[in-house]
């Protein structure tokens, strides 16, 4: 039987089984979720008031980020779904590449949280 | 079927949805530098005007790819499944970001209301109220053992 686990992926993180879109994708998810948990755990208590004990929007900003990455999940699982699974990856080679791709996907989607955490803390 | 135009397509497509996720660094400053179109990175995050280019060429690039009637040279075995994707590995993560808030936000407040119930201006309330049902608990425990005591001795 095939083990499920997140801790287990060898087989899942193949190289035959990455693309550039794909590893673009999971940078963006991975940095929703890691700002997302940051700002939920964080936010509420630095937003808080002087007689506050808890900021709800605070929590909601980190929510909010929570709530981007698994809608970029989503669409990477349309993406598997739809277009992975019936074309393939064209040229595995480029991964290396589409890492560095990722990374840059990271960041900018790091950005994007923050500013949205700034949007409904402060402007909304 | 392999033609050249069904490669392209989805290597346009692709490029497309890779494009539509690189928000805020390359593309911002690309569309500066080239078109003028003025990106604040102050309000990138909100602004519909910096979404909705995204959105399109997302569309965009799923259309193509959804066009493109290329096959992959090295057709797998088995079909592939969810649990070939590398998807489930960010699944997890995000599976375990969830979990980390709840358990450490649930740590958080126990600890806020431990102080609160103990030791701020409403331990003179909270304080017998918790000694009162705590006494009565205990005193319901011994008459319920004492009752299924009785209940022993009269079987036997």
């Amino acid at each position: 039987m095939r083990k499920t686990s997140v801790f287990s992926k060898g087989e899942a993180l193949s190289i035959t089984h990455l693309d550039i879109p794909l590893l673009v994708i999971m940078g963006a998810v991975v940095s929703f979720a890691i700002s997302g948990v940051f700002s939920s755990i964080m936010g509420p208590f630095i937003e808080a008031g002087e007689n506050e004990l808890f900021s709800f929007r605070g929590l909601l900003a980190g929510l909010s980020n929570i709530g981007l990455g698994i809608g970029a999940h989503t669409i990477g699982w349309l993406y598997w779904r739809f277009i992975f699974c019936r074309h393939g990856s064209i040229a595995p080679r480029w991964n290396g590449f589409g890492l560095l791709l990722g990374i840059m996907s990271l960041l900018s989607a790091l950005i994007l949280g923050a500013n949205l955490c700034f949007y409904i803390v402060y402007e909304h | 079927m392999n033609t050249k135009l069904n490669t392209l397509l989805l290597l346009l497509g692709k490029a497309f949805i890779a494009i539509s996720f690189l928000c805020s660094i390359p593309l911002a400053f690309i569309l500066h530098l080239f078109v003028g179109y003025n990106v604040s990175m102050a309000t990138c995050g909100t602004s519909l005007g910096y979404w909705l280019p995204l959105l399109g060429s997302l569309t965009l690039g799923f259309m193509l790819c959804v066009l493109s009637k290329h096959t992959p040279k090295h057709i797998p075995e088995e079909p592939l499944d969810i649990e070939h994707s590398p998807l489930t590995v960010t699944g997890g993560i995000i599976t375990l970001g969830v979990v980390l808030i709840i358990v450490i936000l649930a740590l958080i407040f126990f600890i806020i209301g431990i102080y609160y119930a103990f030791f701020s201006e409403y331990m003179p309330i909270v304080l017998p109220i918790c000694v009162g049902v705590g006494i009565v608990s205990y005193l319901l425990y011994i008459g319920w053992k004492c009752y299924h005591q009785f209940d022993n001795e009269s079987e036997e």
